[in-house]
């Protein structure tokens, strides 16, 4: 019999290797003796009259015992107790087979932390979601968040121990790392940055223990610590800046990508789109200028953008400072000079709104300035009253960590380093000799067994996921949230905490849930409570006064660099991060909200420096920068600041990592002359190649060399333009207020016609609309097929949805969604339900002027859209599109065998067990977001998805033995098992998959409600019983989704605002979600000014909008009219 | 008609009045029609029929091949994608079903109208028909994404009573091109019974020719096939008088097929929301193209087999000349259609239906749209000129022009609407694979396969119905004309 060991985990890893529970350490399940009998009691006992319903009885009870003995002898558990969420009554909460269970944990990042609730399934976590309860956040995410579940089932993950190449046990390890604590000699610990008093607590110990003979460095490729050093330096204290974005009216950015690549972008989206919400004439509304160099999110979602070189942004800070009255040093006055007269009108108008909103006004300057612009800013904050009102000042503990390049000056001084998570060889930089700081790693704790600084030498320990770890953390108002474990470590992994606190203590060293437990200050009810909520009620920081904030007298010397003829900018990808998530498949897969480019990156530049420099898309370009040099393929951007280049960071992944560094060959079943076998790279291009830690933000002295090649690139989107179609509708705040004020006196004088208001008169929408009756609704034709209980509806506001990108990762987590690989999105097979269409308008663009035709001829993609010039300073919309339930829907009558159909709530489902595969439900939908498994997605590797049994007769033979046996790689295949959600069904090949309002989701809900109901009759579901994983997933809450017949339904009100209108209503269709239109807060007083969106322009481009009234109201081409 | 071919030298005669041309030239006498069909198949084959039945079998085993490769591994070898979920696999349906129009119009509708020149040419003509509809039929099994549960499409009762959904039009695909299909059968294979009574009467006569043990016993099952296909055929008044009458009926029964077939494919198209496919010209439009196409495909095939065979006599330059005029027409008809579209795509005011129609002609399917064009609007339109109709070489190529044209033109409305429809964000590209490709050119292979032995095995030429047409067969006409007799009997 086996006994629980040390470590309260029964069985030993091998046997287990993937099982893991988190057991009876919810509930207080018993670990019963019949667990650990080979056989239940009885079978080794059979009677000799022992007859035929003997033995039935027997098998059901040995069958059941066989599923109970599932969760006491196959599982691995923490020992320590983590405590599920919910309320506080209900905190004895009993793990109930099928059932999930939700723990508040949180998602560490560089400064702070997610607070997070994790999903677990089976004891696995298998989705997350923001902690909705935690004040600091209130719920709010990002895309990486979401998609860290599946990092937790990283295939190439390091799965041991080893010491010099020798595998061992991580008990060994541990007395390995003892040894090493006790060790003479002087350690560097390199560590990434991270905001955890606990791991704070630990390095005070082991300073002391050590003294001089520790030292650490904190390594992190993107630095985001820099607002804390500028505003410590500002005020002359160790302070952070927290801002405020609900209550600034009047928003600057400076090169801050405050809604997509800052950290906590998920939270400043949440705030900043409480500022963007209009239902009624009087509503207010924030507004946003955007500088910068790049086109990022923040700037997509500007009502005024300026194009500047991201050199210049400092000049404009400048520009500013001086408008505002504050004397700038003489070399500043220089930079001034860099900057165009247009600028300087552009700045002029856009400080005359700023000083007219005086604290609710807010300048953000981002991550990848220098400290003086952030400096400049705040000073610039200060005259304008903003701080301490949109702006607020926390205390920040005093950050003396020194860096890698520190490290790898001093490291002649140490005899050893330990790393505790960095992969300095890849990310350090090309300046920095890493390979030396790894020769010198006698310990590294590593996220995968092979990435690029592994080294046999020294001891390797695998890295622990956050989700199998205990931590804790500080978010961004200072609120400390527990990271708690929802699954023992997959591969006995270990924690930074474990390895700090066996150098704090080598004799006795704590486990890092004692180490967590030791940092929180409470009694055992209140810790209890504290992993109950997920975070410590009242642990916030309270902002300093800001008449305690002595700004530094003078402004800081922004240096001025010359502006030579090309400048890099190295940017944070959106899609991995800084490469950590490179290994993630939805990762890699979800399109970049910006250029909808999947598995690449692309180095971007604008339509002028493209045709400067003689380069087209796709092209390959040899990139010098400082003596360095990396290959990139090109990418024409529209609204790119000439002369700039951008290099995402995160991908050019070496090492052994399948999804980062993928190799595909689109063999076809005959190769010959016609059908070559190739080759398509994948995983982008390796930017850290050309960084140096001199300039890691922005590099000047770039020379650009043509290739002679392309590169293929998988965009999900290639079309850039509407086409004047009026499918994201937009209009000006003051069009809407005009609008809303006709309406409402239109409808006291009883002669309200919907089709002449906003957003009905646009497109041709109002031809078909009122006249909508050419159909009969089925539910009209019988109404008993109606629910009268539940009517599902949605409503997407595309005013506050930016594009971030997580609901699709989200959706893509909750409904098992598989990834394709490159080549097949390529081909447009990408399986996403939910996807970002992302458009461009222009100024005075007209996509019918164009001689009258269709112009682009490309193979893949429009490739003359890429010349032409309206892209220069486009307007973006950003429209998240899923199935949108249609009531007539045209799917349905199309299906020969019934597998799409209308269900009495509304809803639009897919029977997949009855689906063939004809694809002409597809064909029909005008939306085309049903997506279709053309391959064996879930089981086949990515590189041979064309192999089948003729190409390769083993997989026939694995047929044979095995009907359900997948193909992917063992390992893969076991561990991407778990990830999936057992709530939703796993698709097979030849199935077509659409969004189903997460009607899984609704029928968990429904039993919910209908148990705690009982026998009274509140079974109705509300707002706050469910909520798709896509609308949980928007910080922005431009997502609501609900009961139609709920009348106090948030989906309810949203539809009831002006605003609403459905995509191609002229179908009569009659789809379920429906939008409300973007609004655009633009002033008058701008030199870019625009009384109209770009986009009306394109529907109209004869005369100016709203003269377009009576019968031809907005018929939208004038071809079409009769 | 009327038949004046009574003078021996009718071609020195100088007419009075405009004299038709004989069906059967030279006034070939009665046996000379049955040796020269009959003995096609009778006589070993020539060597081009071997060279050509070996390609044609290795052609259709590659088609078995990728259609295998396609089961085991997935649709996904298509070059399909979202938005262009449907490729060449409906193309080529819809292109096979609409070649297998000719032959069933030619032998019904024909019939009905008392074209008597059909007769020379409907065997063949049938015999194409059901071997395209067998091609066509491949596609949409072979084309849903789970193929081993395409039979859900037919009503099969079951336990969990679920019934196919009767408001999608490929539902009505499967009962149309099935009903279609064993119409056809029926009927070709009726037409048959009195030829292959024939042959097995023929069979017995040249028994005593055989000299090996061999050849006698392939003659005896031959005999005995032949005469089991037969039906004990004796060519009784009473036969005759029953065959008559059913072939009037399964004639009857098969021109409205003719028409309904076609336009119900269409409606896969018509009956959808997507612009460029919701159009209600589709119906007429798809039957004229189907019988254009069909009659390319019946003259690619009948000009080498008339020259192969040495059936100049019974399959004539008139016969040629006729299906050209038929061409011409439905040609016509076609291009009329193509400018219908756009005359209504601008003129119905609907943006989206102009667009998909602009994209088509200037897109970057242009070039898809104008070898259409090209080869269905202008290439019939050459046979205007008397020489185009009557010089076989060139009617050939013009022919294959319209097998060409007609493929394209299903191309260009599956392909050119479903890539850009509503959304602009999800407009893409399709282009084949090899895959796709090659399974194509693999049904040519189990098409000229079954071709192949069809003139090998049967008799290629109705004899029966050819003899009724020619002079001799009247004994009551003074001067010999056919005209008042229906199946002359031998």
């Amino acid at each position: 019999m086996k006994t629980p060991s040390k470590t309260g985990q029964i069985g030993n890893a091998a046997e287990a290797q993937y099982w893991r529970s988190i057991g009876e350490s919810v509930g207080e399940l018993e670990h019963p003796d019949w667990s650990d009998r080979e056989f239940p009691e009885g079978a080794t006992e059979l009677p000799e009259d022992f007859s035929r319903r003997d033995f039935l009885k027997l098998m059901g009870a040995s069958a059941g015992l066989a599923g109970a003995g599932m969760l006491g002898v196959g599982c691995r558990r923490p020992e320590e107790h983590i405590v599920p969420f919910g309320s506080e009554q209900e905190s004895g909460q009993e793990y109930v087979h099928g059932e999930p269970m939700y723990f508040a944990t949180a998602m560490p990042t560089r400064m702070g932390a997610i607070p997070l609730l994790a999903e677990s399934n089976e004891g696995r976590p298998t989705k997350v979601s923001g902690n909705p309860d935690c004040p600091a956040t209130k719920g709010s995410t990002d895309g990486f968040a979401y998609a860290s579940v599946l990092s937790l089932y990283d295939p190439d993950r390091a799965r041991k121990y080893t010491k010099n190449g020798k595998e061992m046990t991580k008990s060994d390890t541990v007395q390995e790392l003892k040894t090493l604590a006790k060790e003479e000699g002087r350690t560097a610990f390199l560590m990434p940055s991270a905001n955890s008093p606990s791991r704070d607590r630990l390095i005070g110990e082991i300073k002391k223990r050590l003294e001089e003979k520790a030292a650490f460095y904190v390594h992190e490729a993107i630095d985001f610590a820099v607002h804390q050093r500028a505003a410590t330096q500002a005020f002359g204290q160790p302070v952070v800046p927290n801002w405020k974005f609900a209550k600034a009216d009047v928003v600057l950015s400076l090169d801050c990508d405050f809604l997509g690549n800052e950290e906590d972008s998920g939270l400043y989206a949440s705030d900043f789109a409480k500022t963007r919400k209009l239902a009624k004439a009087t509503d207010t509304m924030s507004r946003l200028y955007s500088v910068e160099a790049l086109l990022t999110q923040t700037g997509a979602n500007a009502d005024h953008r300026l194009r500047a070189n991201a050199l210049n942004i400092g000049a404009v800070a400048v520009y500013l400072s001086a408008k505002l009255g504050m004397k700038a040093s003489a070399a500043s006055e220089m930079l001034i000079k860099g900057l165009t007269d247009d600028q300087k009108q552009w700045l002029d108008a856009c400080v005359e709104d700023l000083k007219e909103h005086k604290g609710k006004g807010l300048v953000v300057a981002g991550y990848r300035q220098p400290e003086p612009v952030h400096v400049l800013v705040h000073q610039i904050n200060a005259v304008l009253g903003n701080n301490g009102k949109t702006v607020e000042f926390l205390p920040a503990s005093v950050n003396d960590f020194k860096n890698l390049k520190d490290l790898s000056s001093d490291l002649g001084k140490f005899d050893r380093v330990v790393n505790l998570g960095c992969n300095p060889v890849y990310d350090g930089g090309a300046d920095i000799d890493s390979k030396a700081i790894v020769d010198k790693t006698a310990f590294r704790l590593t996220n995968f067994a092979q990435d690029e600084s592994h080294s046999p030498k020294g001891i390797n320990a695998p890295l622990a996921h956050y989700l199998e770890s205990w931590g804790d953390a500080r978010t961004s108002d200072g609120t400390i949230v527990p990271v708690q474990p929802l699954i023992a470590p997959l591969f006995d992994a270990m924690t930074e905490l474990e390895v700090l606190a066996i150098f704090a203590d080598p004799e006795e060293p704590q486990s890092d849930h004692a180490v967590v437990k030791d940092t929180f200050s409470g009694d055992d009810a209140a810790w209890q409570h504290y992993l109950h909520r997920g975070y410590q009620e009242g642990s916030a920081l309270d902002p300093i006064p800001v008449e305690e904030l002595e700004l530094s007298k003078g402004l800081p010397d922004i240096p001025y660099r010359q502006v030579s003829d090309l400048e890099v900018v190295f940017t944070r990808d959106y899609s991995v991060d800084d490469g950590r998530f490179a290994n993630n498949g939805w990762c890699q897969e979800v399109p970049d909200p910006i250029t909808k480019i999947t598995w690449d990156n692309v180095m971007s530049i604008s339509r002028k420096t493209a045709l400067d420099k003689g380069l087209e898309n796709g092209r390959m370009v040899r990139l010098e920068v400082g003596g360095y040099e990396v290959e990139a393929p090109v990418w024409i951007q529209p609204g790119m600041a000439d002369n700039t280049v951008s290099l995402p960071l995160g991908y050019g992944r070496t090492g052994n990592l399948r999804i980062a560094n993928f190799k595909y060959e689109k063999r076809p079943l005959i190769s010959n002359e016609f059908f070559r076998a190739e080759d398509i790279p994948v995983g982008g291009f390796n930017a850290y190649k050309v960084r140096t830690s001199g300039e890691p933000n922005i590099a000047t002295g770039v020379k650009l060399m043509s290739l002679d090649r392309s590169y293929p690139l998988s965009s999900t989107q290639e079309h850039w333009s509407m086409e004047g179609r009026p499918i994201v509708r937009e209009a000006t705040l003051n069009e809407f207020r005009k609008s809303e004020g006709k309406r409402e006196e239109a409808i006291k004088k009883g002669e309200y016609s919907e089709k002449e208001f906003f957003p009905d008169n646009m497109g041709i929408g109002s031809h078909a609309r009122n006249e909508g009756k050419i159909y009969q609704h089925p539910y009209k034709e019988r109404p008993s097929l109606k629910s009268d209980m539940h009517q599902w509806g949605m409503s997407i506001d595309l005013n506050t949805c930016n594009g971030c990108n997580a609901c699709v990762i989200a959706c893509q987590s909750e409904n098992n969604i598989p990834i394709v690989g490159k080549e097949q999105v390529a081909k447009g097979r990408e399986m996403h339900w939910l996807r970002i269409d992302r458009y461009y308008t222009g100024r005075h663009h007209d996509p019918k002027a164009a001689d009258g035709r269709i112009k682009d001829k490309g193979q893949a993609g429009d490739d003359e859209q890429h010349t032409e010039e309206w892209i220069d300073d486009p307007q973006v919309v950003n429209m998240p599109m899923s199935c949108v339930h249609c009531e007539n829907a045209p799917c349905e009558s199309v299906c020969p065998v019934n597998a799409t159909v209308h269900d009495s709530e509304g809803l639009n489902i897919m029977a997949y067990n009855r689906c063939v595969g004809t694809r002409y439900c597809s064909n029909n939908c005008a939306w085309k977001v049903r997506r279709f498994n053309y391959f064996d997605y879930n089981k086949r590797p990515l590189e041979s998805l064309y192999e089948s049994p003729l190409t390769k007769p083993a997989l026939f033979l694995d047929w044979l033995t095995d009907r359900e046996k997948p193909s992917k790689r063992e390992d893969e295949w076991d561990l991407l098992e778990l990830a999936k959600n057992p709530q939703v069904s796993v698709r097979m090949r030849g199935v077509m998959e659409k969004c189903d309002y997460c009607s899984s989701r609704i029928q968990a809900a429904k039993i919910t409600k209908k148990v705690k109901a009982g026998s009274g009759d509140d079974v109705m579901l509300r707002d706050a019983d469910l909520k798709t994983a896509c609308q949980s997933a928007c910080s922005a809450d431009a997502i609501t989704f609900g009961n139609l017949l709920d009348k106090e339904s948030a989906v309810v009100r949203d539809k009831k605002n002006p605003r609403t209108y459905e995509t191609l209503d002229f179908l009569d269709n009659g789809s379920r979600t429906t939008y409300l239109a973007k609004v655009r807060n633009p002033n008058p007083k701008m030199p870019d000014t625009y009384t109209e969106p770009f986009s009306s322009g394109e529907y109209h481009p004869q005369e100016p909008h709203g003269k377009h009234g009576g019968d031809h109201a907005g018929h939208g081409n004038e071809e079409g009219g009769h | 008609m009327s038949e004046t071919a009574a003078q021996p030298q009718v071609e020195t005669h100088t007419p009075k009045e405009l004299v038709r041309q004989p069906l059967v030239l030279n006034n070939r006498p009665l046996g000379w029609i049955t040796e020269q069909v009959a003995g096609i198949v009778e006589g070993r084959m020539p060597r081009w029929w071997n060279v050509a039945f070996i390609i044609s079998f290795l052609v259709m085993m590659m088609c078995f091949t990728y259609i295998g490769y396609l089961i085991l591994t997935g649709v996904g070898v298509w070059g399909l994608n979202h938005p262009v979920a449907w490729g060449w696999a409906i193309v080529n349906f819809v292109f096979w079903i609409g070649i297998g129009h000719a032959g069933t119009l030619i032998s019904a509708i024909l019939f009905l109208l008392r074209q008597k020149w059909r007769t020379s040419i409907n065997r063949t003509a049938e015999a194409m028909t059901i071997f395209a509809v067998i091609c066509a039929g491949i596609f949409p099994g072979i084309h849903v994404g789970r193929i081993w549960l395409a039979w859900w499409l037919l009503p099969v009762p079951n336990a969990n009573s679920i019934w196919p959904q009767f408001r999608s039009p490929l539902l009505w695909d499967v009962f149309a091109v099935s009903t279609y299909f064993t119409v056809s059968l029926l009927f070709w294979y009726m037409g048959l019974i009195p030829d292959l009574a024939t042959i097995r009467d023929r069979l017995r006569k040249n028994a005593d020719k055989c000299t090996t043990g061999c050849e006698k016993l392939i003659n005896k099952v031959k005999q005995y096939l032949y005469g089991i296909f037969s039906m004990g055929w004796i060519g009784s008044n009473r036969h005759w008088r029953n065959y008559e009458k059913a072939y009037l009926l399964l004639a009857g029964l098969s021109t409205p097929l003719v028409l309904s077939v076609h336009s119900i494919v269409s409606f896969d198209f018509a009956i959808s929301q997507l612009p460029g496919w919701h159009t209600t010209i589709f119906p007429p439009y798809f039957v004229a193209g189907a019988v254009f196409s069909g009659f390319g495909m019946v003259l690619t095939l009948m000009i080498p087999m008339r020259a192969l065979f040495k059936l100049e006599e019974i399959i004539t330059v008139r016969h040629l000349e006729l299906m050209c005029k038929v061409i011409m027409a439905t040609g016509t008809i076609v291009g009329y259609a193509y400018g219908m579209e756009f005359f209504i795509a601008w003129y119905g005011g609907n943006p989206y239906e102009l667009y998909a129609f602009k994209n088509r002609a200037f897109g970057p399917y242009w070039w898809a749209y104008w070898i259409m064009i090209s080869c269905n609007v202008i290439s019939p339109q050459l046979f205007w000129f008397k020489w185009t109709r009557t010089t076989p070489w060139f009617i050939f190529v013009v022919s294959i022009f319209v097998n060409i044209g007609m493929w394209f033109e299903r191309f260009v409305i599956v392909v050119t609407s479903l890539h850009r429809d509503y959304l602009p964000s999800s407009w893409g590209y399709y282009s084949p694979t090899q895959v796709d490709i090659l399974t194509f050119v693999g049904t040519f292979g189990l098409f000229m396969t079954l071709f192949l032995l069809f003139v090998r095995y049967l008799p290629a030429i109705c004899i029966f119905e050819v003899k009724g047409v020619t002079p001799q067969a009247d004994p009551h006409a003074k001067e010999g004309g056919a005209d008042k007799v229906e199946g002359g009997g031998h």
